[in-house]
This record gives C-alpha cells, sequence and structure tokens, in this order.
C-alpha cells in the first residue's frame, strides 16, 4: 500500500466530505506511516466534533473500504484531548493540509 | 448475476491481494488463476490456494457462492477491515476445512504451517479462556465480535468483545447501530484505554464495560442491569 498513493486518496475522499463533517481533521498512523514493508492494513484516524459527523465520515469512506483494508478510528475532539492520540501516535496529518510557514 | 454474487464488490479483490503479498517474506510466487482465486508458492511449507472477496456483510451464503466459483481453497480473505461477519461463516469454514478472515490474518496465516487451520490469535485466545471458566458451559460465536456465553445455573449472556486499544464514544455507538443486541463491551486488549464518552454512552445504553480480568469475574454473577 503506497502511502503517497493512500495519503492523496484519502485527502480526495477528505475534500468531499467536508461539506458534511467541516471540522474533521484527518492523520494517518501505525504501520504505513512507519513504512513498514508489508502493512496489513491502512490506520487512519478522524478527530470530529459531532456525534452526527461520526455517521457521515464512516459512510462516506464505505466504497473505499472495500478496495483496502482501512481501520478507521473517530475521535471526538473530547476523546482526542484526553487521550492525545494524534501526538503519542506521531500521526501525520493529511487534511486540512497544513499550511506552512515562511 | 445472483443476489448473492451483487453483495461482492470483489472485481479486483484478487490482484490487489496477489499483488500485496508478492511482497510476502514466505512467499516465492503468486499466480491469478482467476478474478478471486490466487495460487501461492511458498518459500517454506506447501502452496496455498486462496480466494479474495470483498463484502461488507459476509455470511455463509455469500462465501458459499464464492466456493462454488472458485473450488477448493485453503484461505478465504476479504478486504473490508470492519465488515459484519455472521457466525455462520465461521462454522462454513470448519465445516469445509479452510480458514476466513482479514487481509492481517492472511498475512499470518502465510507464516504457518497450515492456513487452512489458521485462527487469529486474539479470537483463540478468547474462546480458549472462557471454554476453561468454570461457570460457563458454551461459547458460540454469533458474528464477527459477539459471543453468546451459555452459563452453568446462570443466564446466558451476550458480549460484544473488542479488541481496540483506545474505546471511544464512536466505538460504543456503531457497537449498538451495528450488532443491536449485547449486555456488555469486553476489551481483550489489556492495554485498552477507555475514554470518558465512551463510558458515558454506555452508560446512556445501560451498558457495562468490561476489561477481560473483571469480565472473567462478573461470568460467576448474576447479570442484573440488561436483559
Amino acid at each position: 500500500m503506497d502511502l503517497e498513493e493512500v495519503s492523496l486518496t484519502l485527502r480526495e475522499l477528505a475534500k468531499l466530505l467536508a461539506a458534511k463533517a467541516p471540522t474533521a481533521e484527518w492523520y494517518l498512523f501505525g504501520s504505513a506511516v512507519r513504512r513498514v514493508p508489508l502493512p496489513s492494513d491502512i490506520d487512519v484516524v478522524i478527530v470530529y466534533s459531532n456525534i452526527s459527523d461520526a455517521r457521515e465520515l464512516r459512510e462516506g469512506l464505505r466504497s473505499y473500504s472495500e478496495s483496502v483494508p482501512l481501520h478507521l478510528l473517530l475521535l471526538r475532539q473530547d476523546e482526542e484531548n484526553e487521550l492525545q492520540f494524534v501526538r503519542d501516535q506521531r500521526a501525520i496529518r493529511i487534511f486540512p493540509e497544513e499550511v506552512s510557514k515562511r | 448475476m445472483t443476489q448473492l454474487d451483487r453483495n461482492r464488490q470483489d472485481g479486483s479483490a484478487g490482484k490487489w491481494v496477489a499483488d500485496k503479498i508478492a511482497k510476502h517474506d514466505n512467499v516465492a510466487s503468486v499466480t491469478i488463476l482467476a478474478p478471486n482465486k490466487i495460487h501461492v508458492r511458498r518459500k517454506k511449507w506447501d502452496d496455498v490456494t486462496i480466494a479474495a472477496m470483498s463484502a461488507h456483510r459476509v455470511d455463509a451464503g455469500l462465501v458459499q457462492s464464492l466456493l462454488s466459483d472458485v473450488g477448493d481453497i485453503d484461505f478465504v480473505v476479504n478486504i473490508p477491515k470492519a465488515a459484519y461477519v455472521l457466525g455462520n461463516t465461521y462454522e462454513l469454514a470448519a465445516e469445509r476445512n479452510f480458514a476466513f478472515g482479514g487481509f492481517g490474518d492472511l498475512l499470518s496465516a502465510l507464516n504457518s504451517e497450515s492456513p487452512r487451520t489458521y485462527v487469529n490469535s486474539e479470537f483463540s485466545f478468547v474462546l480458549q479462556s472462557l471454554r476453561q471458566h468454570s461457570k460457563v458451559w458454551r461459547v458460540t460465536r454469533l458474528d464477527d465480535r459477539r459471543l453468546l456465553v451459555e452459563r452453568n445455573s446462570l443466564d446466558s449472556v451476550v458480549v460484544l468483545v473488542l479488541n481496540d486499544y483506545e474505546l471511544t464514544a464512536d466505538h460504543v455507538r456503531n457497537g449498538i447501530e451495528r450488532y443491536g443486541k449485547f449486555q456488555a463491551i469486553v476489551c481483550s486488549n489489556p492495554n485498552s484505554r477507555v475514554t470518558t464518552a465512551a463510558s458515558l454512552a454506555a452508560d446512556e445504553s445501560h451498558i457495562r464495560i468490561f476489561n477481560w480480568k473483571e469480565f472473567l469475574q462478573q461470568l460467576n454473577r448474576e447479570w442484573t442491569w440488561k436483559k
């Protein structure tokens, strides 16, 4: 599972789903990010705001998850604040894209 | 095309699996025999024949339709990681002597001498541990995550077994929506962390959350909070 290809696809999906879950932040973590030669899955964590976002995000990823083994973790913002998952896992943000400082 | 076939979105599943497992340490060569059928020559141990599918909901009938297309196989791999798999799928696998699992399971099975008898290590531990419990007389796998535990002189219980490192409110809500009836969520991962929101969501639905040790203790008692 090529990381660049996966990131690109997920970023496109995130853009499409931004209308339904506008505050969602998408990250990649786990073996694919660690560049394990043959990862067993693609780990994605999405930090969301409202309960309805979670349903929309899962439904929006349904089709893509038919073609790759996607491990989706949906964390509400307060849960992310509690767990600090993104920091601990050194997850890479894929959407919204980071704006580089000059 | 039958209704069962339409539930499988797996026209390219075989090629995807073949491309990936070609990189596996124990794989010498991979041949695609049919769109859903792959033959693997291994560096160590016998060759393996794999059927690949992609379905969000799997039952014995669906797998049976795949088998009628591909014939005798060692392992059926289903790509969607969050697929809902009915218990009769595992019964069919045991009856027909093949293994069923996700892509991660397939990678592990390729490292075992007999992929046909491969059992996911998490569920192997769960089932073995429950069958040794003095209060348990039978355990039935209802689907990929729910177990019916029948107990000696106590009511039967249905539990949702989750192995995630983080147990979130979404796990609880999605678990209820997807699996329906169960009385408790059991974390089989000893390092699992349960968020405050997950605990609140479970409380609202009168569902208890146990770690593995607590669950084994609770099996000795009457469960009165939800029938």
